[in-house]
C-alpha cells in the first residue's frame, strides 16, 4: 500500500518507533498482545516483566552479570542499513571470552514475523534488535522484557567505569519505561545541517555559524542561480521544523523544547521560538528555498540537494548512508550545528541528538543474562569502534570514532560535533509522542511554499498542540524528567 | 427458489395442489444436500465470516476508544462521530472525495465510451459497420495502463509532475519559446520558465491526481463498453445508418441506450473508486498535499488509525464512508432503473 513504512522518511520511522514504545505508559502493563488477536478481549493475566538480568552464575569482576559461562546465547539482529556484521563480531568476542558458550547471531529483515511465534511459543531469543519496518509493536512486549539497569551499572569490558558512564548523554531516555530501563538504544543520531565540504573549500566559503552569516551566504548562492535549501513538501517539510526548533533551543535553552513537549499554552509564543521561526520566515521570503518543493518528496529534494541545486539540508546522521547512491564522488558530505541566533543560552556547538536501534532482552528467554552480557560486549569500546568502522555511524558509546571517521567525512564531522558539544545536547518528543508529524508537515509545507508567514505557522502549531492538550482521550507524557 | 425443495416447511400450508405438495415434500437426496452445502452454505459461511462480521466488528469499534494497540477498549458511544463532525480535515477530505466522485466517473466514462465507439462503429461509412483502422491494436494498447499496478502509475506520474525535471513542465517550456516569440512581436514581456509544482499547488493538485486515475481506468472501461457495443445486433446499427444516422448519432442514440447497464455498472465502480482513491493519493501526495488539498477520507482514516493510534475514530470514519458509498450505489442504480421503467 501507498503509505507503507517503505514510504516513510527516516525521521518518521524514528518517530514511529519512539511513539509505539511510549504509547505504553498509558496502556499500562497489558496482557500479551502477541498472543491475543487484534482487539480481542482484554485479559489481565500479564506476567510481570522487568525482572533483573543478573544471573545465577558467580559474580566476579570479569563476569559482573553472573552469566553462566557455558550457556548458549541466541541473538536476532535486524539486517537493515547497518547490516549484521557488527553483531557477528560481538558474537565472536563473546565466544572468545566464554569459550564454552555457543553464540548464534541470526540476521533477519522481518523481526516481527520471525519473533512473534517465538514469543507466543515461549521461546524468545536472548537478545534482539527491534528495528525496521517489520518490528514488533512494543506494546505487549514490555511485560516480557528484562530490566537492563544492571547492565548500565556493570563495569565496562575494556574501559574504566560503568557502562552508563561511558554512554553519550541522553541516550538511555528512549529506553526508559515506567522507571525501568528496558531498551538499550545502540546507534547515536545527530541532527545537523549537511553540506558539501568540497564545495565550501573550493569556493572559499566558511560554514555560517550565525543566522546572519547564513543569510549573507544565501545572497551569494542566489547570485549563482542556486538556493540555500531544498525541501520535500509532500512528506518531509518537518525536517525544517526540526531545524527551527533546534535553533530555538540553542537560543533559549533546552527548556524551550520541554515547554513544547509538555504542550504548554503559548509554547510557540516563547521568544526563542518566535525568533527562530521569524528567521526561517526571512529565508523563505528572500527566496532561499528551492521553489517547487511543495510538489516533491524528500527523496527528490535530497537528490536535488546533492546534485547541487541547493547548498544545505537539515537532517539526521543517517543522511550519508541514505544518499550514498546519488551523492556525487568527492562531495564530502559534512554536518555542522544549525546556525545560532544572537545571544543564545547554549553555545553554538549544541545540537539535537538522540539514540535509535533498540535492543531488548526478553525475560522469558533461555539465557537473559547471556543476552545482557552480549550487549555489554557490544557496548565495549572495541566493539563500538568496530560498529562505527563497519557502518560509518556512531554508536552510543563515547569516544569510539577516530578523527578521520574511517574515511567518512560525515562520520568524522558527527564525531567532532559530539566531542565539541559535550553535555550540550537536547531533544524533543512531542511530534513522536502525539503523532503530530503529519500535521506539522501540512503546516510547514504551507509555510515554506509562502502561503502563510512565520506568525501564521506558529499559530497553527500552537493550535495543534492545544488540540492535543485539550483532548482527554489522548494519553499525555511528561517531559523534562 | 420455491421449487428447490429446501424450504419445505415454509410453503407447506399454502400449497394449492396435491401435485405441488408432493414435489415440495420430497426429502432432498444426500447429493442435493451436499450440493447446497458446498455451493450455498460454504460461500455463505465464508462471506459471513470475512465480510459481514468485520463490518459489524468495525461498527462496534467505532463506538469504542480502541487504540489499535491495547488489548482492551472502552465503550464511548457516539463520541467518535462527534469528534469527526468537528474535524475540519475530515470535511475537507470528504469534499475532495465528492469532487472526485462527480468528476472521475463522468470524464472517465465519457472518454471510455467515445474510444469504444471509435474502435467499434467509428470506422468507414462504406460497407459494414466497423471500427477505425487498427481498432484491434488500439483496443489492446489502451488496456495497458490498467495492467500497471497503481503504485507504479503513481510513481510515474510523480516524475511527470516534478516541478524541476518533470515531463509536463518540460513540455510546457518547449511551447514557451515560440509563444514568447509571438509575444515579443507585440511587445509583451516574455513568460517566465514554468516550474509549477503540480502536486504541491492547491489549485492543480487534486486535478493532477485525478488525471492519473482517469489515465489508468479509461482503457479498462473502454474494453467493457466495446464488449457491450459488440453485443448490439449489427442489423440495428446498419438500419440506423441506412435511415441516415451519422456516427455521432448512432453512438449517442443507438449504442449508448443499448449499453446502459454497462454504463450504470461503470458508474457504480468508478464512483466507489472515487470514494476510495487511497493508493493514488497516498503514493502521489503521501501527506495529502499542501494544506490537505488532495487528502481523501481513506488517507485521513489511515493516518488516524496507524499514525495517531485511534482505531475507534478511524472505524467511525469507515462506517461513515460505507454509508456514503452505499448511498451512491443506490442512487446510481436507482436512477438507472427508474429511467428504464419509464420506457
Amino acid at each position: 500500500m501507498g503509505t507503507s513504512p517503505d514510504d516513510m522518511t527516516p525521521l518518521e520511522r524514528l518517530g514511529a518507533s519512539r511513539r509505539s514504545f511510549l504509547a505504553l505508559a498509558g496502556a499500562g502493563a497489558g496482557a500479551s498482545v502477541l498472543a491475543a488477536c487484534a482487539g480481542g478481549g482484554g485479559g489481565g493475566d500479564a506476567a510481570e516483566g522487568g525482572g533483573s538480568v543478573t544471573g545465577e552464575g558467580e559474580v566476579t569482576d570479569e563476569n559482573p552479570l553472573g552469566v553462566d559461562v557455558a550457556a548458549p546465547v541466541v541473538a536476532v539482529i535486524f539486517d537493515g542499513g547497518y547490516g549484521t556484521e557488527y553483531a557477528e563480531e560481538t558474537g565472536k568476542k563473546y565466544m572468545e571470552i566464554y569459550p564454552d558458550a555457543d553464540v548464534q547471531v541470526e540476521g533477519t529483515v522481518n523481526i516481527q514475523q520471525d519473533l512473534q511465534p517465538q514469543f507466543a511459543g515461549g521461546t524468545p531469543p536472548d537478545v534482539f534488535d527491534n528495528s525496521g519496518a517489520q518490528k514488533l509493536a512494543v506494546d505487549g512486549l514490555v511485560p516480557q522484557l528484562a530490566d537492563l539497569s544492571d547492565l548500565l551499572a556493570a563495569p565496562m569490558l575494556d574501559a574504566e567505569g560503568t557502562v552508563e558512564e561511558n554512554l553519550l548523554p541522553g541516550v538511555t531516555s528512549p529506553g526508559m519505561f515506567d522507571d525501568k530501563f528496558l531498551g538499550m538504544n545502540y546507534v547515536y543520531t545527530v541532527f545537523a545541517l549537511w553540506y558539501s565540504a568540497a564545495e565550501f573549500e573550493e569556493k572559499g566559503w566558511t560554514v555560517p555559524e550565525t543566522w546572519e552569516d547564513l543569510m549573507a551566504l544565501g545572497e551569494e548562492v542566489k547570485g549563482e542561480g542556486r538556493y540555500l535549501f531544498s525541501y520535500g513538501g509532500q512528506n518531509a517539510s518537518n525536517y525544517y521544523q526540526e531545524m527551527a526548533l533546534s535553533m530555538a533551543a540553542k537560543l533559549g535553552g533546552a527548556e524551550v523544547l520541554t515547554s513544547i513537549d509538555n504542550l504548554e499554552e503559548g509554547a510557540f509564543e516563547q521568544d526563542a521560538v518566535v525568533q527562530a521561526y521569524d528567521a526561517m520566515g526571512a529565508a523563505v521570503e528572500a527566496g532561499y528555498f528551492e521553489p517547487g518543493g511543495e510538489g516533491i518528496k524528500h527523496t527528490d529534494a535530497q537528490t536535488s540537494w546533492v546534485s547541487g541545486k541547493s547548498v544545505f539540508y537539515p537532517s539526521g546522521s543517517w543522511i550519508e548512508n541514505e544518499q550514498a547512491d546519488v551523492t556525487p564522488e568527492g562531495y564530502d558530505m559534512t554536518g555542522a550545528p544549525v546556525p545560532s541566533l544572537p545571544e543564545g543560552a547554549l553555545p553554538h556547538e549544541a545540537f539535537h541528538g538522540t539514540a535509535a536501534e533498540q535492543y531488548f532482552v526478553p525475560s522469558g528467554g533461555e539465557n537473559p543474562t547471556g543476552g545482557a552480557e552480549f550487549l555489554r560486549i557490544m557496548l565495549s569500546k572495541e566493539q563500538a569502534e568496530k560498529f562505527a568502522e563497519l557502518t560509518k555511524a556512531p554508536s552510543v558509546v563515547k569516544d569510539t570514532v577516530p578523527e578521520d571517521g574511517f574515511g567518512s567525512t560525515a562520520l568524522a564531522s558527527v564525531n567532532t560535533m559530539i566531542t565539541a558539544a559535550g553535555e550540550n545536547t537536547f531533544t524533543y518528543n512531542f511530534s513522536d509522542w502525539y503523532g503530530l508529524g503529519a500535521d506539522s508537515i501540512t503546516s510547514w509545507t504551507s509555510f515554506l511554499k509562502g502561503d502563510i508567514d512565520a506568525a501564521g505557522l506558529r499559530e497553527q502549531e500552537q493550535a495543534m498542540i492545544d488540540r492535543v492538550r485539550e483532548d482527554d482521550s489522548i494519553t499525555k507524557f511528561k517531559a523534562g524528567s | 427458489m420455491t421449487v428447490s425443495g429446501v424450504d419445505v416447511g415454509v410453503h407447506e400450508a399454502a400449497a394449492p395442489t396435491p401435485v405441488v405438495v408432493r414435489r415440495r415434500r420430497r426429502v432432498p437426496t444426500p447429493q442435493r444436500m451436499l450440493f447446497f452445502l458446498i455451493f450455498l452454505g460454504l460461500p455463505l459461511v465464508v462471506y459471513l465470516m470475512f465480510v459481514v462480521s468485520p463490518f459489524l466488528q468495525s461498527f462496534y469499534y467505532s463506538l469504542t476508544d480502541w487504540t489499535g494497540l491495547s488489548p482492551s477498549m472502552e465503550f464511548i458511544g457516539i463520541e467518535n462521530y462527534l469528534r469527526i463532525f468537528d474535524d475540519a480535515v475530515f470535511w475537507k477530505s470528504l469534499r475532495n472525495n465528492l469532487v472526485l466522485l462527480i468528476t472521475l466517473p463522468t470524464i472517465t466514462i465519457i472518454l471510455a465510451f467515445a474510444l469504444a465507439v471509435m474502435v467499434t462503429i467509428g470506422g468507414s461509412t462504406h460497407g459494414g459497420v466497423r471500427g477505425v483502422r487498427g481498432a484491434g491494436f488500439y483496443r489492446v494498447v489502451s488496456f495497458f495502463p490498467y495492467a500497471i499496478p497503481a503504485v507504479i502509475t503513481g510513481i510515474l506520474f510523480n516524475f511527470i509532475y516534478h516541478p524541476g525535471g518533470g515531463l509536463l513542465n518540460g513540455f510546457l517550456n518547449l511551447l514557451r519559446a515560440p509563444l514568447n516569440g509571438v509575444r515579443g512581436l507585440f511587445g509583451a514581456d516574455p513568460l517566465n520558465d514554468i516550474g509549477t509544482a503540480w502536486l504541491g499547488d492547491q489549485r492543480f493538485a487534486l486535478a493532477a491526481v485525478g488525471f492519473a486515475i482517469i489515465w489508468t481506468f479509461v482503457g479498462f472501461y473502454m474494453v467493457l463498453f466495446v464488449a457491450g457495443i459488440k453485443s448490439i445486433p449489427q442489423e440495428v446499427l446498419e438500419a440506423a445508418r441506412i435511415d441516415g444516422a451519422g456516427r455521432f448519432r448512432s453512438a449517442v442514440q443507438i449504442a449508448a441506450p443499448m449499453v446502459r447497464d454497462n454504463i450504470s455498472t461503470a458508474l457504480v465502480y468508478m464512483g466507489i473508486f472515487a470514494l476510495d482513491a487511497f493508493t493514488f493519493v497516498s503514493v502521489m501526495t503521501p501527506n495529502g498535499g499542501t494544506d490537505n488539498s488532495t487528502k481523501v477520507v481513506s488517507l485521513h482514516l489511515y493516518q488516524t488509525a496507524f499514525r495517531d493510534g485511534r482505531f475507534g475514530e478511524a472505524s467511525a470514519m469507515g462506517v461513515i464512508m460505507a454509508v456514503v458509498t452505499m448511498l451512491v450505489a443506490v442512487l446510481v442504480i436507482g436512477l438507472g432503473r427508474s429511467r428504464k421503467d419509464k420506457r
